[in-house]
């Protein structure tokens, strides 16, 4: 028996603080996974997808997300699917799921209640649907009282925190570390963490196929899971199923010529086009120098890859005299730039803001000077 | 620039050649009376100079002669850098130009643009030239009434700024300062508006950044409304579970059933004490029937008792009455026996009485009248006898019909006084023999007495006791019935006179003796007073007692008269009498008769109130026996008794069903199973609603959660965040920029200080003598902008005209003193400029241009002479 393990899809997810066209790409890349994932079960041969938890954003996305997702499942209609209420898509009477078992394509299943489902002869589901955002009680607990077949093979699909990773007495949805063992499961499908994760032999987390933030250990695999003989843990491969490289990076930099080696170092391998950045800069540099940066970041990588938020707010520039006679040795400019200075030299708020003119009148100077030499 | 000469033709005042010549290096002083041209002058210098040749503008043609169509024609000699040069320009017609210098002649553009850069000023617009194209020369040439603080025109700036520039050395950026203020300017342009307002792509933003946090509250409250329909749909779906357990509460049909039975019960309860009612009201009516039974057997045997009194009474009246009968009628018959007698008596004698008479008849006529008077004789008395007769009739009313009358009226009290006596008690009083004097009402009795209590009774025993009885009032009827039936009759014993019935008896009885011998007496009469046919004497007495009044009484006896010898013969009074006899009998049969019917009518009568009373007590009887007839009196008392046992019985069983029936009250159940009816309707009813509401529900939470409500409220909360961080982001950009600005003026300023330095360090001296405590300083376009006196400062603006007029002048020198100082002599011209001076000002002001004179050509165009007159300057006329 060979199947898939994968969650937290989160179709829907608006993307919101991003520019427009970044959203629609992100967005749809999400939805697109749903595609990758019924491709490798083709080439994987396991025809058996269990998505645990979170499919979707929220728990009303809308008509169109609802039925892209449902088309593509049924476009894959070698592929069985079996879909469990997360967190994010609390399994509510009257919401998204309650349609969704009236209008989703017959190769769909939606695990809304907690009862045994045969997988194929002698593999019994055990899903753990959530009826609400957070829920206190552990999901799985009926794992363990769960009525199958003598001698069938019992796989668990829950989605929620193991208790023991929680450092949060709070923590909501949360599920016994030992839940595979004391239930007699053969493999525990977990989903809500979005990295890839495994708890013990038998207990995984799959992490989102689709990366979606900042920060994520391994993330962007759906899992093939073949059980192995009763009792034995399960082979595991973790396959690559998402576009997007989300890349964060936390640079400090003390001269421009370490922006070369960090771009060079930046998300090796990863198509420009699929890479999502957040540079964090540090460090101080001379007023020429951030300005060379900031150009270099504005104009060449954030136009490169698909999107770049930079953030430049703990990367000072101290401008050196030389700076002061770039942009003149004399005159108004000069003078300008001296008050300039001493203001961001003062400290407050106001420093930030001299110190953004003072930038903005190096680059101004420069760019008339471009234009007198032109 | 030194002014050499000057000719004007066909120009405004001046249509013939004019020539202004032979001016000075000093000062020079074009004085001439007001309307003289002065301005004028000034005027075509400026037009030689800065206005274009060809132009044909408003003002152009402003300088021919009123209503001429000449051409303006103007020439200029100047020296400029030790060299001579002659303009020359003609206007309108034929236009032309020609600059002649030492290096020879140029014409048309070429002269213009040599003239321009040969002074240093700009081309003129279309509208012709301004202060901002005359330069340097417009700043120094001022026509009259255009002194002012005005700001200089541009190219009248860069002249003075490139001479100032070289007069402080070190100012290198000046170019690249405003290219970075124009560019700042235009980058802040895009963010704020002049006055600090957001605008453009600023205002975009923020624009985008409201419209998102519209959207935003908008999408929040769209998921609201979907979790409100969300949860009321839960709701009302719990509420629908809840109704569907009321309506199937088995306690309440339980109930149900219960009020059924109970209703039932209460049903039956009701029809039994309706019976029990039915049958008390029976046994009531039953009982009642029986007594009122009793009640009329009563009247009946009491009423029969009162018709066998009354038929005592009538019996006896009949007894009497048969007597009476037969008495009249044996009085009848033999009154009839007697005048058969009689008559036959007479007929004899009647027969042998004619045949006498005939025998008679010469003697007759004194017998006759003897006879005659014999009869009055007779009848005289009888006559008397019957008036009296008659009178004692006449006197009598009680005839037999009233009598009859009478007795009719006593009958009727009869029947009254029985009728009440049936009603009344009766007193019985056995008197003892040797009881004396006992009365009853006064009246003496004895024996036994038997009375019927109709009125009170007194009896008395005097000396022993009175006894009064009253009769009770049950009896009022038949005693007011006996009353009136009394009232009648005491009535009629009134109005016939007489005090009792047996007195109007005996009363009927006289008449009837009287009229018996009235009619005796009558017939008697009328048998003496026949009708004497000898004597012509008509029948009766009064014809007889006056025919024989007339006659005499014949003497003699009366002859017999000879019958003729028959034995049958009567004497006349024989005869008389015998026919006398005869009436006399007549008329006592017709009494009798008369008599007898009388009796007869009374005994008919009688009969008559007997069968009435027979009758009445037949009736009486038989309604008796039908009412005993079914039952005996025996049998009714018991069944009377029987009734009232059986009545006590159903108003025993009445009760009892009352009380059964309060216990169970039909209504109150009935209303109680209709309310738990009524209950379980509404709670169907609530039931459909709830499903209507329900499927409602489910449908709005389908189209509002097809919207895809949460998404759409974090996406919208996302990209508010985004359009935020945007708008702030350009907020910054702009205060970068509106910093960046203010720090680049304020060096600019500060530069423009250092610039107006010497500018500042000219005027000073001549500020200082014209207003010695005073300093004025200007702004950095050059414009005298606060004069300071004592260190309190003033807008030059709101000086005294004259006083801002002498610093425009002042300031125009200092700027010639520049000029001149930078190589760049040039000739200053005032044109009435010190018209607002008093005295010690204006010879200040003239004593400061004379100074000036001494450095550089002054032209002062003015009409006050003699003002002038002192000065040391070189005149020029307008010839």
């Amino acid at each position: 028996m060979r199947f898939i393990h994968t969650s937290d899809w989160q179709l829907g997810k608006p993307f919101g603080r991003m520019p427009p066209e970044v959203r629609a790409a992100l967005q749809e890349a999400r939805l697109d996974a749903i595609d990758t994932i019924a491709a490798l079960a083709r080439r994987e041969d396991a025809p058996v997808v269990l998505v645990a938890g979170d499919v979707f954003d929220n728990s009303e996305p809308g008509d169109r997300i609802f039925r892209q997702a449902m088309g593509r499942m049924k476009g894959a209609g070698d592929v069985r699917w079996y879909l469990l209420p997360g967190n994010h898509d609390p399994a509510r009477a009257d919401g998204l799921w309650g349609r969704l078992t009236g209008e989703s394509p017959e190769n769909v299943t939606a695990c809304l209640t907690p009862d045994p489902l045969e997988l194929t002869e002698g593999v019994w589901l055990l899903p753990a649907p959530l009826q609400h955002k957070r829920a206190l009680g552990d999901a799985t607990a009926w794992f363990a009282s769960a009525q199958t077949p003598t001698g069938s093979r019992r796989i668990g699909l829950a989605h929620g925190s193991i208790t023991s990773f929680s450092a949060s007495a709070e923590a909501s949805n949360l599920i016994a570390p030992d839940r595979a063992s004391t239930a007699g499961l053969s493999y525990l499908a977990l989903g809500d963490w979005h990295g890839r994760r495994e708890v013990d032999a038998f207990t995984h987390y799959s992490g989102t196929p689709e990366p979606d933030d900042f920060g994520r250990q391994e993330t962007g695999v759906a899992l093939v899971v073949s059980l192995g003989a009763l009792g034995d843990p399960p082979q595991i491969t973790s396959h690559k199923a998402g576009r997007y490289h989300w890349e964060l990076g936390d640079w400090n930099l003390s001269t421009a010529e370490d922006l070369n080696t960090r771009l060079k170092e930046l998300a090796p391998g990863v198509v420009r086009n699929n890479l999502v950045a957040r540079l964090k800069l540090s460090g101080l540099l001379t007023l020429a120098e951030r300005v060379q940066v900031r150009e270099r970041l504005e104009t060449e990588l954030a136009n490169e890859i698909r999107w770049l938020d930079l953030q430049m707010g703990d990367l000072y520039a101290r401008p050196t005299d030389n700076d002061l006679a770039d942009i003149d040795a004399n005159g108004v400019l000069r003078d300008a730039a001296d008050r300039l200075r001493s203001l961001a030299s003062e400290g407050g708020p106001t420093a930030r803001q001299a110190s953004a003119a003072l930038e903005r009148l190096y680059i101004e100077q420069q760019k008339s000077q471009r234009v007198a030499e032109e | 620039m030194r002014i050499r000469e000057l000719t004007i033709e066909n120009f405004r005042k001046f249509r013939q050649l004019t020539v202004l010549s032979g001016f000075d290096d000093g000062l020079n002083l074009v004085c001439e009376p007001n309307e003289m041209g002065k301005s004028t002058v000034l005027d075509a210098m400026r037009a030689v100079l800065f206005e274009r040749y060809s132009a044909k503008s408003d003002r152009i043609r402003s300088f021919r002669p009123y209503g001429d169509e000449v051409a303006p024609t103007i020439s200029l000699t100047f020296e400029i850098n030790g060299e001579r040069w002659t303009v020359k320009k003609r206007f309108l017609q034929n236009p032309s130009v020609l600059l002649e210098g030492p290096a020879g002649r140029v014409e048309s553009d070429a002269a213009e643009e040599k003239l321009q850069s040969l002074l240093g000023f700009a081309r003129a617009g279309n509208r012709g030239s301004d202060d901002e194209s005359r330069g340097t020369l417009g700043l120094l040439w001022v026509e009259q009434g255009a002194w002012s603080l005005a700001v200089p025109g541009n190219t009248a700036r860069k002249t003075l700024e490139d001479v100032l520039a070289g007069e402080i050395g070190a100012v290198t950026g000046g170019r690249r300062t405003t290219a970075v203020l124009q560019s700042t300017d235009k980058q802040l342009s895009e963010l704020l508006t002049a006055t600090g307002k957001p605008t453009r792509r600023l205002l975009e933003a923020n624009n985008l950044y409201e419209a998102a946090s519209t959207a935003s509250s908008q999408a929040r409250e769209e998921l609201q409304q979907f979790e409100n329909t969300v949860s009321r749909l839960e709701s009302k779906r719990q509420e629908l579970r809840r109704l569907g357990q009321d309506i199937n509460d088995p306690g309440t049909s339980r109930q149900l059933d219960e009020l059924e039975k109970d209703l039932l019960r209460a049903q039956a309860a009701a029809q039994e004490l309706a019976t029990a009612e039915l049958r008390a009201t029976q046994a009531t009516a039953k009982r009642g029937a029986l007594e009122s039974r009793q009640g009329l057997r009563g009247r009946l045997n009491s009423s029969i008792g009162a018709v066998q009194t009354r038929l005592a009474a009538v019996r006896e009246r009949v007894n009497s009455q048969d007597e009476m009968l037969s008495e009249a009628r044996a009085a009848e018959q033999k009154a009839a026996v007697v005048l058969d007698g009689l008559r036959d008596k007479l007929r004899r004698a009647e027969t042998y009485r004619d045949a006498a008479l005939a025998a008679q008849a010469v003697d007759a006529r004194e017998a006759l009248l003897r006879a005659a008077f014999a009869r009055l004789d007779q009848a005289s008395p009888l006559a008397s006898e019957l008036e009296r007769h008659a009178d004692a009739v006449k006197s009598n009313t009680v005839t037999v019909p009233a009598l009859r009358k009478l007795e009719d009226l006593e009958t009727a009290v009869e029947q009254g006084r029985a009728t009440a006596e049936a009603g009344a008690a009766t007193l019985r009083i056995d008197i003892a023999n040797s009881v004396k004097d006992a009365r009853l009402n006064g009246a003496a009795i004895s024996g036994s007495v038997e009375k019927s209590v109709t009125d009170t009774l007194t009896f008395e025993l005097p000396g022993f006791a009175s006894i009064s009885i009253k009769p009770p009032a049950t009896g009022e009827s038949a005693q007011s019935g006996l009353r009136a039936a009394e009232q009648d009759r005491n009535n009629a014993l009134a109005r016939f006179g007489v005090p009792t019935i047996a007195e109007a008896r005996a009363r009927a009885r006289e008449r009837a003796a009287a009229e018996q011998a009235v009619a005796t007496l009558t017939s008697q009469l009328s048998a003496i007073c026949v009708a004497d046919i000898g004597l012509a004497i008509s029948p009766g007495f009064a014809p007889l007692q006056d025919a024989l009044s007339r006659k005499t009484r014949p003497d003699g006896a009366d002859r017999a008269i000879n019958t003729d010898g028959s034995a049958d013969g009567l004497s006349e009074d024989e005869f008389q009498d015998l026919r006398g006899q005869e009436r006399a009998a007549e008329a006592g049969r017709q009494a009798a008769l008369a008599a007898l019917q009388a009796a007869e009518v009374a005994k008919v009568q009688l009969a008559s109130d007997l069968a009435r009373e027979l009758n009445e007590e037949t009736r009486l009887r038989e309604d008796l026996a039908a009412e005993t007839g079914d039952l005996d009196d025996e049998t009714l008392s018991s069944n009377v008794a029987e009734a009232k046992q059986s009545e006590s019985r159903l108003v025993v069983d009445l009760n009892a069903a009352q009380r059964a029936a309060e216990g169970l009250n039909e209504s109150e159940l009935k209303r109680k199973k209709d309310g738990l009816e009524r209950r379980q309707r509404k709670l169907q009813d609530d039931r459909v609603e709830i499903l209507q509401e329900i499927a409602r529900l489910e449908v709005e939470a389908k189209t509002k959660g097809g919207a895809g409500p949460a998404m759409r409220a974090q996406a919208a909360d996302e990209e508010l965040e985004f359009e935020q961080a945007n708008f702030e982001r350009l907020r910054d950009d702009a205060a970068t920029l509106q910093l960046l600005k203010k720090v680049l003026v304020e060096a600019q300023e500060d530069a423009a200080r250092r610039y107006l330095a010497p500018i500042t360090a000219r005027i000073q001296p001549y500020v200082k003598r014209l207003l010695p405590t005073a300093d004025l300083s200007l702004g950095e376009d050059y414009r005298p902008r606060l004069l300071t006196r004592s260190g309190r400062e003033e807008s030059a603006e709101d000086l005294s005209k004259g006083t801002q007029e002498q610093l425009a002048v002042l300031t125009r020198l200092a700027f010639a003193d520049l000029l001149l100082e930078k190589g760049k002599p040039a000739s200053l011209v005032l044109d009435d400029a010190l018209v607002f001076a008093d005295d010690d000002r204006f010879e200040t002001m003239t004593g400061i241009l004379a100074e000036a004179a001494t450095r550089m050509q002054v032209i002062i165009l003015s009409c006050r002479t003699s003002a002038y007159r002192g000065t040391d300057a070189k005149k020029i006329s307008i010839a």
